[in-house]
C-alpha cells in the first residue's frame, strides 16, 4: 500500500541538500516507504554493479556460479573461449530457473522440459522443436548482461548502458594491492550472514565515525581504546576510502584492551584500519594487525528487512587462531554493535514525532563529520530523484 | 485490501439506532483498508493507555511504550510536571530512551545527542562546527498526557477533548466500588496473544454470551444472577453483574474460584473506555483488573491483563481468582474470538444481526453497539449509508 501525502513528513525548515554542510538526513519515510523501494529496485539494484561471486569459483571452462540480485536470477560461465559471460539465469521457455549452485558444466539443461543451452548462451536443443512450425533455436538465446571483474571478484550489471565497472571504480583495486599486505595470497575463510530488521540504507547511513566512541567505545574514544579519533574520507564520485588510524601510544604500550592478537611488531601487518565503499552496496574492511580483508556486501530482502554477508580473507588457509579470533570479534562485537544501532533506528523512523534530522557536517571536515553518510545518502537522492532539490 | 465481501445484504445494515443495527461487517474485521483507517482515525487520534503513575512518581521517572508502530516516552521533569514525547532523537531517528527507569537526561545511544525532561535538545557533538547549528531546532516532539487515577494515557493528536472532561468521573466510580484503591499494586502481568481482530475483545460486551460460553458464572446455580446492567456515556460504560445469594452462602452450586459470602467486593463490575481499555473488578478482597488490548495486524491482537491487589502478599483466595481468570475465563472468551475470526471470512456470511431489546436487558447486545458505532463513526463519520 502506497504511504499517504500526510505520512511522507517533511521537516519545516530542513531539507535534503546537495550541499553536505546544510543537509537535512533522507526524510524518514525513504526508509518504509513502497514506492521508494520500487524506484530502488528500478534505478539503483538494477542499473548498478552489483557483486555476484568470485573469480575463485570460475577457474576452467564450464565453471559456474548463480547470485541473486533482489528478485533477478544471475548465471555466471566461463566458456569454452575463456571468456566470462553473464545471463539471466532463467529458460527462454517457460521461465523456469536454470542453474542452481555453483559447479562445473558444459551444457546447461533445464530440469523443466530439458532445453539446453551452452556456456555462450546458445540454445543447442529443444525437444520436438522440428514439428514445431517456424521454431527456431537462435531465436531463445539466454538474456546477456554486463559482467566485469576486479580484486578477484565478479560483478554484474542489468542495464546494458551502464559505463564500465573498471571506469568507475578502477582504483579500488590499486588500494587493496597497495594497503592490504600480500593482497593476491589472501584466502577465503568464512562467510557470516546477518539478517538485518532495517532498511538496507541504513547499513550505509553508518559511514561515519560520529557515532564510534558512543557505539563502540572499545576502538575509539576511551583511554585505553585502540584506534585514535580520526576517520579520514578520501572520496570519489562512487567509491571512497575511510582511514581510521591505529593509537600506537596505546597499544605499543600494552595499554590498549584489544580484542584479538595485532601482531603489531609481526611482517604483514595492518597498523591502521581501513573502509572502502562503492556505491551502492559493496563494503570492504582491513582492519587492524595481522593482513585480513572482508568484503561486506547487503542487499535488501524487503522493506525493512535486509541481509548482510560478510565474507573473510586471510594469509593462512585454515585460518590462525588469531585470524579466528579477529572474524568472531567482528562477528560477535563490532557487527552486533552496529546492528542493534540500526534496528533502532528502523523502529524509530515511524515516528510521527520525527521527519528528518540534520547531517552534522562540519568545514574541516573532521572524524566525527556525517559527509561520508551525505555521499551515499546523495548518491540515493539522484537515483530515486534525479538532481531535482 | 478491499475484497468483494464489500457487498451487504440490503436488509443487514449497521445502523445509528441500536435496536435496528446490523453488526459491523464481516469484512471490517480482516480488511487492510479497515486495518489502517483505524490506524489513523483511531489509535492515532483517542487517549491510549501509556503506563502506571507508579512508575512516575520521582523527578526523572520515565515509561516507555509502544502504540503499534509508535514509540512513546513519559517522563516526570525536575518540575514534577508529567510530558510525553515521540521516543526518538530528532537527529537519525533512532529509538532514544529503553524500559523505564529515572533519568534527567535522556542520552541517544548512537550519537549521544542529549535531552533533558522537559525535551530540550541540551548537547549534540560538534554542533559548534555545523553551520547554522541550533540546538532549540531539536526539541523532542511532544504529545498530549493525562494521568487518570492510577494510570497514565497519551494521545498523539493535538486535537479533541481532554481525557478527564470525557471520562474524569471513572476514578470515583474505581474507589466507590474498589474498597483500599490506593493501595492497589501490579502482582502480575498475563500476556495472550490472540488470532483475532482487535474489535472482537470489545464486541464481547454483551452478556448474551454468558451462559453459553461461562455456564459456571451464569447459568443455573451459577454465582452470579443473569445480570448485565450498563451504564453508558459517550466514551465510557460501567456494567454490572450481580452475584447469585444463595450459591455464594454454600445453598447450592458450586463456586469457580475461592470467595466467601462477605467480601470487600460483592458484585463484579466491568469499565470500559474507548476504544480499547477494560477495568474488572472481581468479587473477593480488593482488586482491579487492566484489560489492554493491541492489534498486531489485522488479524492478531495482543492483550496484557495486569492484576492488581491491594494485598502484599496476596491472600490465597485472590490468588484464585486471577489464576482462574487466566486459566479457565479467559480461554473461553478468546477461543470464541478465534472461531469468529475464522468464520468472518466465509464468503455466505456478510453481517448479523445485534440483538438489542427495548428493556435493555441483560441478554441484549447494546454495549456491543456502542463501541461498533464508535468504530463506525471514527472510520465513516456519521454517514449511515454506505457500508
Amino acid at each position: 500500500m502506497s504511504l499517504s501525502a500526510a505520512e511522507k513528513r517533511l521537516h519545516p525548515k530542513l531539507k535534503f541538500s546537495p550541499d553536505a554542510a546544510r543537509s537535512a538526513t533522507l526524510p524518514a519515510y525513504y526508509y518504509y516507504d513502497p514506492d521508494v523501494y520500487e524506484r530502488e529496485k528500478q534505478e539503483i539494484f538494477y542499473k548498478t554493479w552489483q557483486y555476484v561471486g568470485y573469480l575463485k569459483d570460475l577457474q576452467k571452462a564450464g565453471d559456474y556460479i548463480t547470485a541473486d540480485i533482489i528478485d533477478q536470477k544471475i548465471l555466471v560461465v566461463r566458456g569454452k573461449d575463456d571468456k566470462l559471460r553473464a545471463f539471466y539465469n532463467v529458460c527462454m521457455h517457460r521461465g523456469h530457473v536454470l542453474a542452481e549452485g555453483k559447479g562445473n558444466k558444459t551444457i546447461f539443461t533445464c530440469p523443466f522440459h530439458a532445453w539446453s543451452y551452452d556456456a555462450t548462451g546458445e540454445l543447442k536443443a529443444a525437444g520436438n522443436a522440428e514439428n514445431v512450425a517456424g521454431f527456431e533455436l537462435t531465436d531463445f538465446h539466454l538474456s546477456e548482461v554486463l559482467v566485469e571483474t576486479f580484486g578477484g571478484m565478479v560483478y554484474v550489471n542489468l542495464d546494458p548502458s551502464a559505463p564500465t565497472l573498471h571506469s568507475m571504480a578502477g582504483g579500488l583495486e590499486k588500494e587493496f594491492q597497495a594497503l592490504v599486505p600480500r593482497f593476491h595470497e589472501l584466502t577465503y575463510a568464512r562467510t557470516d550472514v546477518f539478517d538485518i530488521e532495517c532498511n538496507w540504507k541504513f547499513v550505509f547511513d553508518q559511514m561515519e565515525c560520529y557515532h564510534c566512541p558512543h557505539i563502540h567505545p572499545q576502538i575509539m574514544g576511551r583511554d585505553d581504546s585502540y584506534l585514535e579519533p580520526s576517520f579520514d574520507i578520501t572520496a570519489y564520485d562512487y567509491w571512497s576510502q575511510h582511514f581510521v588510524a591505529g593509537n600506537k601510544e596505546n597499544i605499543d604500550a600494552g595499554k590498549a584492551d584489544l580484542p584479538y592478537d595485532f601482531s603489531i611488531h609481526g611482517d604483514d601487518v595492518l597498523k591502521d584500519a581501513y573502509i572502502w565503499w562503492l556505491w551502492p552496496n559493496s563494503l570492504w574492511v582491513a582492519h587492524h594487525g595481522i593482513s585480513n580483508w572482508k568484503l561486506m556486501h547487503v542487499l535488501p530482502t524487503g522493506l525493512e528487512t535486509c541481509r548482510q554477508t560478510v565474507d573473510y580473507f586471510f594469509l593462512n588457509d585454515p585460518p590462525t587462531k588469531g585470524e579466528v579470533e579477529l572474524m568472531d570479534y567482528f562477528t560477535d562485537v563490532l557487527q552486533r554493535q552496529d546492528i542493534t544501532s540500526m534496528e533502532n533506528q528502523q523502529r524509530g523512523v515511524h515516528c510521527r514525532g520525527y521527519s528528518q534530522g540534520r547531517l552534522m557536517v562540519d568545514d574541516e571536515r573532521s572524524w566525527r563529520s556525517e559527509h561520508g553518510t551525505h555521499h551515499f545518502d546523495k548518491l540515493l537522492w539522484e537515483a530515486v530523484n534525479g538532481p531535482n532539490y | 485490501m478491499a475484497t468483494e465481501s464489500l457487498v451487504v445484504t440490503p436488509k443487514s445494515r449497521f445502523h445509528p439506532d441500536p435496536e435496528l443495527s446490523a453488526t459491523l461487517p464481516g469484512y471490517y474485521y480482516h480488511d487492510a483498508d479497515i486495518y489502517e483507517h483505524e490506524k489513523q482515525e483511531i489509535w492515532f487520534k483517542t487517549w491510549q493507555f501509556a503506563g502506571y503513575i507508579s512508575d512516575l512518581q520521582d523527578p526523572g521517572d520515565y515509561i516507555t511504550a509502544d502504540l503499534l508502530d509508535q514509540k512513546i516516552l513519559v517522563s516526570r521533569g525536575k518540575d514534577g510536571t508529567l510530558r510525553a514525547f515521540y521516543n526518538v532523537c530528532m537527529h537519525r531517528g533512532h529509538i532514544l530512551a529503553e524500559g523505564k527507569g529515572n533519568k534527567s537526561i535522556f542520552t541517544c545511544p548512537f550519537h549521544a545527542w542529549s535531552y533533558d525532561t522537559t525535551g530540550a535538545l541540551k548537547a549534540a557533538g560538534n554542533a559548534e562546527n555545523v553551520a547554522g547549528f541550533r540546538l532549540e531546532d531539536f526539541t523532542l516532539s511532544e504529545v498530549r498526557v493525562e494521568q487518570l487515577g492510577h494510570i497514565v494515557f497519551v494521545n498523539l493528536s493535538p486535537e479533541g477533548p481532554a481525557l478527564s472532561d470525557i471520562c474524569g468521573d471513572i476514578v470515583s466510580e474505581f474507589r466507590a466500588t474498589v474498597p483500599r484503591y490506593d493501595d492497589l499494586y501490579n502482582y502480575r502481568r498475563d500476556r495472550y496473544d490472540v488470532k483475532a481482530n482487535w474489535k472482537l475483545a470489545f464486541d464481547q460486551m454483551e452478556c448474551y454470551h454468558c451462559p453459553v460460553l461461562h455456564p459456571q458464572i451464569m447459568g443455573k446455580d451459577a454465582y452470579l444472577e443473569p445480570s448485565f446492567e450498563i451504564t453508558a456515556h459517550e466514551f465510557w460504560s460501567t456494567h454490572l453483574t450481580r452475584g447469585n445469594k444463595k450459591v455464594i452462602s454454600g445453598e447450592k452450586g458450586d463456586l469457580p474460584y475461592d470467595f466467601g459470602p462477605d467480601e470487600e467486593i460483592n458484585n463484579s463490575a466491568i469499565w470500559w473506555i474507548w476504544p480499547n481499555l477494560i477495568f474488572v473488578a472481581h468479587r473477593g478482597p480488593s482488586n482491579l483488573k487492566t484489560m489492554h488490548i493491541v492489534p498486531d495486524g489485522p488479524e492478531r491482537f495482543i492483550m496484557h491483563i495486569d492484576n492488581f491487589l491491594a494485598d502484599d502478599p496476596p491472600q490465597e483466595k485472590s490468588l484464585s481468582n486471577i489464576n482462574y481468570n487466566r486459566d479457565v475465563l479467559q480461554p473461553q472468551d478468546l477461543g470464541a474470538m478465534a472461531q469468529q475470526q475464522l468464520g468472518l471470512h466465509a464468503r455466505g456470511y456478510f453481517q448479523g444481526r445485534l440483538m438489542v431489546d427495548k428493556e435493555r436487558t441483560w441478554r441484549s447486545e447494546h454495549g456491543t453497539h456502542h463501541f461498533d458505532r464508535l468504530v463506525w463513526e471514527a472510520i465513516n463519520g456519521s454517514n449511515y449509508e454506505t457500508a
